[in-house]
């Protein structure tokens, strides 16, 4: 009797997991940010920003290390005595290096945020999702520097994403490559600019594609000038609500255009200027979304 | 008490890991699901009834974390670890491969399961040869792990097993 009590209440207990499950999914489902689970969330990232900050600060050198195997796909195994020398002064310039290069990131990233936006806030990337499917980062900014969600985010190399959740003391920032993502983007054609307009959807590791492209546009992939047209934010108002984005910020190039005479519309595939892998600061754009 | 605490640590430092410095450290593309690895070592460990609450708990405060709808991950966790723990008590064998191959498929079919449930819920536009891929390498990479991570969990949950048995 007891061997027998003893699986059936470990099955109860998993019944009753998997229906807090089930409701839990069901109400933040329902209810999204304004739910009264977001707030545990907000919660949970304000207490990680700081560990993450800690343990990014200690393993950045590792992850570098493991980064540069990969991209070198070789090992040294033996050095003699001046070799090791000649590495360590080139491992000391290259620190030098990084550094001159930080700081020419935040200027470069500052420059345009002044170009595109009135205010804007320097943040530092903490961290990447916990799975393989979302594309978002950690900022460590919140709220308690006037940021705040739909607020757009930008690198030196153009368009990052856009606020999705604002703590405290930390932020999520939904990246344009996430599938979810959807910015309205022009594509610079030179004489037609403002014609070719397009809805730019993320495809993760994918380039991402832009849909709702006029099937008449006159998109030439290798460009007049032998480069490729650059893809630009667009402003557009719909039911008196301006986008997210301002206009007017780099997003990438464009790789293909697919050009089907019986569609409706045009597809265009653009890679990103920014590499979302090795993303170390941002500039979040403080742009309020007033009613156009 | 003393479990818990070893318990929470251990979930707090392989989130940690996996959103810094495993974001760099990547097999094809794809990152480890350290997460998972805890719950199934745990399951395999304690059996049905500790690896589904672990995986609850540990599923729960990953879900925090994501921009997606809460509580999908703790499904999958408190799932996976009622079977694995369950499929445990059956299997019969010292090999010490054991535990990198019920790691390594067990990571593989939850991340398969998460999949469709997020695809079911609207929240995953991927298709299914990449959620496939996603699931076959990050089952992978985490069973390349087990074998430096799995004898590090035994002793933290047998050590906090002693001090439990020792108080009584």
């Amino acid at each position: 009797m007891v061997a027998r009590s003893r699986p059936r209440s470990v099955r109860l207990l998993v019944v009753i997991l998997v229906s807090i499950c089930l409701a839990v999914i069901t109400i933040d489902y329902r209810q999204g940010e304004d739910g009264p689970l977001s707030g545990f969330g907000r919660t949970a990232i304000d207490v990680m920003a700081p560990l993450q900050e800690g343990i990014r600060d200690v393993t950045r050198p590792l992850g570098d290390f493991f980064v540069g195997i990969t991209e070198a796909g070789a090992l040294k195994n033996e050095r003699d005595e001046l070799q090791q020398q000649v590495e360590e002064q080139q491992t000391q310039l290259a620190g030098f290096s990084s550094l001159e290069a930080r700081h020419l990131e935040l200027l470069e990233q500052e420059r345009l945020a002044d170009r595109v936006a009135p205010a804007s806030v320097s943040a530092l990337v903490l961290g990447y999702p916990p799975n393989n499917f979302e594309r978002t980062i950690t900022i460590d900014r919140g709220t308690a520097d006037g940021v705040a969600i739909d607020m757009p985010v930008i690198a030196s190399a153009g368009l990052v994403g856009t606020v999705t959740r604002a703590a405290t003391y930390a932020s999520t920032v939904r990246l344009i490559i996430d599938q979810r993502s959807f910015v309205t983007a022009k594509i610079d054609t030179g004489e037609a600019a403002e014609k070719v307009v397009g809805g730019l959807v993320g495809k993760g590791d994918a380039p991402m594609e832009m849909d709702l492209v006029a099937q008449d546009a006159a998109i030439d992939v290798a460009g007049t000038t032998g480069t490729s047209p650059i893809v630009y934010t667009a402003t557009y108002t719909i039911n008196d609500e301006k986008g997210l984005y301002p206009p007017d910020v780099p997003i990438g190039t464009i790789e293909r255009v697919y050009d089907d005479p019986a569609a409706l519309q045009k597809t265009v595939t653009v890679r990103p200027f920014v590499d979302f892998a090795s993303l170390e600061y941002v500039q979040v754009l403080q742009l309020k979304r007033d009613a156009g | 008490m003393r479990r818990v605490l070893v318990f929470v640590l251990v979930v707090v430092t392989a989130l940690l890991l996996q959103t810094t410095l495993f974001s760099d450290v990547t097999l094809v593309g794809a990152k480890p699901e350290l997460v998972y690895l805890v719950a199934i070592v745990f399951a395999m460990l304690e059996g049905p009834a500790t690896g589904a609450t672990s995986g609850f708990v540990a599923g729960m405060a990953q879900d925090f974390l994501l921009n997606s709808p809460k509580g999908i991950t703790a499904l999958t966790l408190t799932l996976l670890g009622y079977v694995v723990g369950t499929l445990r008590q059956y299997i019969v064998s010292d090999s010490p491969l054991l535990p990198t191959v019920i790691v390594g498929a067990g990571t593989f079919a939850g991340i398969l399961f998460y999949g469709l449930v997020s695809f079911l819920l609207g929240q995953l536009d991927e298709s299914f040869g990449y959620v496939a891929r996603i699931a076959g390498l990050s089952g992978l990479y985490n069973a390349i792990l087990t074998p430096l991570l799995f004898p590090l969990l035994r002793r933290l949950a047998e050590g906090s097993e002693k001090q439990r048995v020792g108080r009584f």
